[in-house]
């Protein structure tokens, strides 16, 4: 069976929600509001902000990871690492964000027989940005902390012919974030 | 004297955090942003003695720069630092030499843990 595009859409926006919330929660940062849609993502023009977006493309269907936040979001997640905020790329650190997600998204989407591959992550930072809105299906997440916010954005685009793989029920489980393995 | 570890990944971030774990852990720190500056840095310090690798890079990446490792004979230990989970793509740095995986966001302890496993493994 072919699923409709929205359903996709959104079985790909939960695992964001999942990743993501796993992310900050392994810096040691917690998630206090999830919200849909929230609206004025970059906040006034006179404050920094950073976009960075990542693409995948999967067998008949292919998208996009945007992530926006105020510089000065950025800044509070590396002082919450334990990094210096006035001597790290904050774009590069966006960047790396944007990687991580859609790389721990990658795992469970492969579980569900979405398997994808990942470009390597763009950012941009400036005053002013605007983002315009994508023309394949999309739908942005805000995600807040006690201060700061990063809007994210997921973008996908099914051609015709799409169809979800085969589960990969006997295959052997991915690594999640944090494990290793010596050979 | 304490062991060089090569450290390669595009993004500044993470070759921060590795720098800060390892150093702290007494071993010495080179940096490349990709396989390509790698191959030029393990060149120029012949002294290293295990490295730390992202696969998704720009230019060559990860699994590019240990096939082209494995072509050159180099038995320098190597652990993958990775948003990469999938057991294929791990299979085949295994085959390629690789002697560890880690997905990111990596733990420090953990990493430091490895690396010393690693380079005692090679001194021996």
């Amino acid at each position: 069976m072919n699923p409709p595009q929205n359903e996709m859409l959104l079985i790909i926006a939960r695992h964001l929600v999942e990743v993501t919330t796993e992310l900050f929660a392994a810096y040691g940062m917690e998630v206090i509001q999830i919200q849909s849609d929230a609206g004025d993502r970059l906040g006034p023009p006179d404050r920094e902000s950073i976009v960075a977006t990542i693409g995948y493309v999967g067998e008949k269907f292919r998208g996009a990871l945007v992530l926006a936040a105020r510089r000065t979001a950025v800044e509070s997640w590396l002082a919450a690492m334990g990094e210096n905020p006035e001597t790290t790329d904050v774009s590069d650190t966006l960047g790396e964000f944007s990687n991580m997600l859609l790389g721990g998204m990658k795992s469970r989407l492969a579980a569900q027989g979405l398997p994808i591959l990942l470009s390597t992550p763009t950012t941009a930072s400036g005053h002013g940005l605007s983002l315009a809105v994508p023309s394949s299906p999309s739908l942005w997440i805000a995600f807040q902390g006690p201060s700061w916010r990063v809007d994210v954005c997921v973008a996908a685009m099914f051609e015709p012919g799409f169809r979800l793989q085969e589960a990969p029920v006997a295959r052997e489980a991915a690594m999640d974030a944090g494990e290793l393995l010596l050979f | 004297m304490s062991a060089t570890v090569l450290v390669v990944d595009d993004s500044v971030l993470v070759r921060q955090q590795v720098g800060r774990a390892l150093t702290g852990a007494g071993f010495t720190i080179v940096e490349a942003v990709d396989g390509t500056d790698a191959l030029q840095k393990l060149a120029a310090n012949p002294a290293a003695r295990l490295i730390v690798c992202d696969v998704n890079m720009p230019g060559m990446n990860g699994v590019e720069f240990l096939e082209r490792l494995s072509a050159n004979g180099n038995t320098l230990p190597v652990v993958m630092l990775t948003t990469e989970g999938q057991p294929e793509l791990i299979q085949r740095a295994r085959e390629l030499g690789a002697k560890g995986w880690i997905v990111k966001p990596f733990k420090p302890d953990l990493l430091i843990g490895a690396v010393k496993k690693l380079t005692a493994a090679a001194r021996a």
